[in-house]
């Protein structure tokens, strides 16, 4: 076995015995970092493919960053009630979406596996990529020439983010009343 | 292009930006008063209507290497946007303030979902599109919650939430697939490669094509993707039900067109892959036909009826776009439909939030009881409007149906069109069941106060004006509407 295909077997096998612990835990902090474990994972996945600024991009921002956001709401809002649990919903429904996300996937993954035999196409090749001087410099002039508009409509969703944000979190103004 | 060129073509788009900025800096002049962010609003949506309606003949222009493409369709979407806008600025003062969550950031949030909205119908590239997507539906979820002390609204905007974030899920997946299959996550990349495929559709592209169509049909509420809907409907505060059912679910709608029409359907090798893709929307159309209009005569809540309308609504529409899928038809009806169902959907949401609050429970059909003797006016605009949803002759509800049903026939599908009109006689009994309550029975003891206000009133007059002087003459509009073609 050749090592991309190793480190593809072990960063998949991960990754996919992670996912499944961040659902079945019962704890949200197992859960927390059960999810850690698959964003190296996916990290891992990335720099396989090459995309090495991703993978970078990947362990800084969601399992820095955004994972200590997540512990942080857990610490904020860890209450004593019991956790919910998945028996509580029906059989019926269990059955059914087992049933209906095993169809989905079945799909998905002929789709694909449908994808072998052809050619990787798009504007951004290996070799143009190299050309343009690796992954960080690719990125960069794309972001600020022909994905300029990209880059300016996400401040707004930033904005529109913290604008929702603070209406749901601020404290009651003089023109509402009553308990939250 | 020249820097100015693209500041002029993006012009209405980036007043309404601006106008976001200065809305949300105005209001923190006085703290305590919204009428700073309230003005500013109205102002920005004015200026962004009239500025888009002035250049909407200028011939269409794709900008940013293609990103998005500005176009007379785009335009003119963009002035009925910020049209819904004023309305529902204008029209929801009093609402706010009788329940008490009069705050500017409601003008923040409507600004920030009008603008995403407006790039979402313009976008040519799928990165755009989901950013607009997001950008359109962050407030919308923040606003189903505005009541934040009351459980319903609370539980209206999660359920939103989290099933928007799923379909966000799910359209990214769709974009990969196309972008792994095509090579390009641009629309006319993705079309040109469909004309030029030499095998005809394959599975990875059908399954990417199908999953970016399926996060929409969430959107619109399509049955069977409908279950959502009444819940959020009722939950969230009336003029938000209102935006959700004209602003969002419009931009939704077109925006499905446009991904239904990403690759060339008519190119050797997809015949059977456009088979497929018109099955797929007879399913739903009659599910969607089937389910609204068999659901809504039961419902005595009045948004939970308005939910299942639009559910029905989703059912006309998907015969439009089945005949737009013929070649040589274009999506006239659809807009025509569309437009014809705001401009009816704008009054009844607003008449319906001049009711008095009446704590937990929401408007239901025996507050309506004996209206004619409180409230003539009311009554008969709540009539005019109900008549425009029951499809009835001049109103312009009528004549939006007639041209689905005729494009939908000349198109072949008169068994649809059959089934079709079957449901809209079974649904005219839901609509027209309130008219027969407030003209016919005594108020019952426990119906609720209504009482509007000016501004409210005369949001609803425009609104009744429109349904009924399109319904009497709708020749200006539909030929305006036939002229505007399909972005790719």
């Amino acid at each position: 076995m050749d090592f991309p295909l190793l480190a593809f077997s072990v960063f998949s096998t991960i990754a996919i015995l992670g996912s499944l612990l961040v659902i079945f835990k019962k704890n949200p902090v197992s859960s927390a970092f059960a999810l850690v474990l698959v964003f190296f994972a996916f990290a891992g996945l990335y720099a396989l493919l090459g995309a090495h600024l991703v993978a970078a991009l990947q362990i800084l921002v969601y399992a820095g960053a955004i994972m200590v956001l997540f512990v942080f709401v857990i610490m904020l809002l860890n209450q004593d009630e019991p956790v919910h649990d998945l028996e509580a919903t029906g059989v019926i429904y269990r059955v059914v979406s087992a049933l209906t996300v095993t169809a989905l996937g079945a799909i998905l993954v002929r789709a694909v596996l449908a994808s072998k035999s052809m050619t990787p196409s798009g504007a951004l090749t290996d070799e143009k990529i190299a050309s343009l001087g690796g992954n960080m410099k690719a990125i960069s002039e794309q972001l600020f020439t022909d994905r300029v508009f990209h880059f300016e409509l996400t401040s707004f969703l930033l904005l529109g983010a913290i604008v929702a944000t603070v209406t749901l979190a601020k404290r009651k103004s003089r023109g509402e009343e009553g308990e939250v | 292009m020249h820097m100015n060129e693209i500041i002029q073509t993006l012009m209405p788009w980036l007043i309404l930006a601006a106008g976001i900025l200065v809305t949300l800096l105005v209001s923190v002049i006085r703290v305590e008063s919204k009428r700073p962010a309230q003005f500013s609003a109205l102002l920005t949506l004015v200026l962004t209507g009239v500025s888009a309606l002035q250049t909407v003949s200028l011939p269409g222009e794709a900008i940013f290497s293609g990103s998005i493409e500005i176009s007379s369709l785009t335009r003119i979407l963009l002035a009925l946007f910020s049209l819904i806008g004023v309305l529902f600025v204008v029209g929801a003062d009093r609402y706010l303030s009788k329940e008490k969550i009069h705050l500017s950031d409601y003008y923040h949030l409507l600004l920030i979902m009008i603008l995403g909205a407006g790039i979402m119908v313009a976008a040519k590239d799928l990165v755009v599109l989901f950013i607009a997507l997001e950008v359109m539906s962050l407030p919308a979820y923040t606003l189903a919650g505005f009541r934040r002390n009351d459980s319903r609204s609370n539980e209206a905007a999660i359920k939103y939430f989290v099933l928007g974030g799923a379909v966000g899920a799910v359209f990214l997946l769709g974009s990969a697939f196309l972008f792994g299959a095509t090579g390009s996550t641009q629309f006319p990349a993705i079309y040109s490669w469909s004309r030029q495929s030499v095998t005809g559709s394959n599975l990875l592209f059908a399954a990417g094509h199908f999953l970016v169509i399926v996060a929409f049909l969430f959107k619109v509420a399509a049955a069977p993707f409908h279950f959502w809907k009444p819940d959020v409907y009722e939950g969230a505060p009336t003029p938000v039900t209102g935006l959700m059912s004209t602003l969002v679910a419009v931009a939704s709608f077109v925006t499905l067109v446009r991904l239904i029409h990403l690759p060339a359907l008519d190119s050797t090798g997809w015949e059977v892959y456009a088979a497929s893709i018109k099955t797929t929307i007879r399913v739903l159309a009659v599910a969607s036909l089937v389910v609204g209009s068999l659901v809504i005569i039961t419902q005595k809540n009045l948004k939970r009826l308005f939910a299942y309308s639009s559910i029905s609504q989703s059912g006309y529409l998907m015969l439009g776009v089945l005949a737009s899928l013929q070649p040589g038809h274009g999506i006239a009806p659809v807009l025509i439909y569309l437009f014809g169902y705001v401009f009816a959907a704008v009054g009844l949401f607003v008449l319906l939030s001049q009711s008095e609050p009446r704590g937990d429970t929401g408007v239901e059909l025996v507050d309506l009881t004996g209206l004619v003797r409180r409230s003539p006016l009311r009554t008969a605009l709540w009539s005019v409007l109900l008549f425009s949803m029951a499809g009835m002759p001049f109103t312009v509800g009528f004549f939006t149906k007639y041209f689905i049903f005729i494009s939908s026939v000349g198109s072949g599908e008169t068994p649809l069109v059959v089934l079709a009109a079957m449901c809209a006689v079974v649904s005219a009994y839901a609509y027209l069941r309130p008219i027969g309550l407030m003209v016919m029975r005594d108020a019952d003891p426990g119906a609720a106060q209504w009482g509007g206000g000016f501004w409210s009133q005369l949001v609803v007059v425009v609104s009744v004006i429109l349904v009924v002087f399109l319904g009497l003459m709708p020749n200006a509009m539909i030929q305006y509407l036939k002229g505007i073609p399909l972005i790719h």
